[in-house]
């Protein structure tokens, strides 16, 4: 039988200078999402939360396989998270859960050393000094 | 089939922005083969030309780009004539219709871009047809569509929905840059191709504006400032 919906498994990373914890997360989500696509928007185009790595600020996020390019635009749409600029990068899509969950853990490995000097550079020098 | 390259042809470089090295890291990051890096000041490029082999080294190709944002046609003719031979893409910012005509009607320029609050206006029937004969370039820059109100956000994407239906109707090339001087306000291809679709509806030209188009008119220059170039399809094989 062909499935009715056929979900999609999205790893993102987030770009912030904050360190959000996944309440946070999911409320700032759950607000942009609402503001950019509405009601109407939101039920034509599900998404949900499934899990996210406060250390690596990787998470993982369900939606339906239609609605992808539309996820995808919205996430890249979000400019700030509480006040403070952020940007969420699509990193890889998978078709299954556990897929999604041992490709974000190799992503976190890769992403440590990389990310890190990315990440100082973006602080402000004041932020820097301290850190 | 060979894999596909994407551009991001417009990252600047400010005095507010973040430095040129993290901005080409970050493209690295995000997926980019190719970049072009633009200054405030374009008589200062030749400060971002040290640079280019350094992005090499870390496997990024760096176009050096010049925008221009003339308050009069005269003042736009002048830089036009300074800068072409220095640099491999020249945009022009039109703010207003004159500036828009005469850029599209000159030669020089490879790519317009306008301000999201007037873009329906300034890209009248008049300038689709000034830029479907030129060819040059319309530049959709994702960062306007940033850090703004959810109101003014909708109303962006609506008339620049509008305008990009008009401009890919006529078959005048496209291209969807970040616009970016920080990296947190770059974004990734797959990124830009979403929005891109988003306002286009034609997934065929919203790829193609992230990746082959601007691809092709960075080579295309690069080939027009090289010493063998003597005119499209006419360069110098050899000397004797």
């Amino acid at each position: 039988m062909v499935k009715e919906v056929r979900w999609r498994y999205v790893i993102f990373h987030v770009h912030s200078p904050l360190s959000l914890a996944s309440e946070d997360l999911r409320a700032a989500l759950r607000r942009h999402m609402k503001a950019f696509l509405g009601t109407y928007g939101l039920s034509r185009n599900p998404f949900k939360l499934m899990d996210y790595d406060e250390e690596n600020k990787l998470g993982i996020l369900k939606c339906a396989h239609e609605s992808l390019e539309v996820i995808r635009a919205a996430l890249a749409l979000l400019s700030a998270i509480n006040g403070e600029p952020s940007a969420i990068h699509v990193m890889k899509v998978s078709g299954t859960y556990k897929k999604a969950k041992s490709r974000a853990a190799r992503l976190a490995e890769k992403l440590k050393s990389y990310w890190t000097e990315l990440e100082a550079g973006m602080k402000k020098p004041s932020q820097a000094t301290e850190a | 089939m060979p894999k596909r390259r994407y551009v991001d042809l417009h990252v600047r470089v400010t005095n507010e922005g973040d430095a040129p090295e993290l901005l080409i890291k970050m493209a690295k990051h995000l997926g980019f083969s190719l970049i072009a890096l633009s200054l405030d000041d374009p008589y200062k490029l030749r400060d971002l030309k040290d640079i280019k082999d350094r992005a090499r080294a870390l496997g990024v190709d760096v176009a050096i780009r010049a925008d221009l944002r003339p308050s009069s046609p005269s003042e736009l003719k002048e830089h036009l004539r300074k800068l072409r031979r220095s640099v491999e893409v020249i945009g022009v910012y039109c703010r207003d219709t004159s500036v828009a005509r005469i850029a599209a009607r000159d030669r020089r320029v490879d790519v317009t871009f306008y301000d999201p609050e007037n873009v329906l206006s300034v890209l009248d029937e008049g300038q689709l047809s000034l830029l479907a004969e030129s060819g040059h370039y319309v530049e959709v820059n994702f960062v306007d569509f940033l850090h703004t109100t959810p109101d003014k956000q909708a109303k962006t994407l609506w008339s620049y929905g509008l305008a990009l239906k008009r401009v890919a109707r006529r078959g005048i090339p496209v291209a969807v840059s970040s616009g970016a001087s920080k990296i947190v306000d770059m974004r990734a291809p797959r990124e830009l191709y979403a929005i891109a679709l988003f306002l286009l509806d034609e997934r065929e030209i919203a790829r193609e504006a992230v990746s082959t188009k601007p691809m092709e008119l960075v080579r295309l220059n690069r080939e027009k400032l090289s010493p063998n170039f003597v005119q499209p399809g006419v360069r110098v094989v050899d000397e004797w």
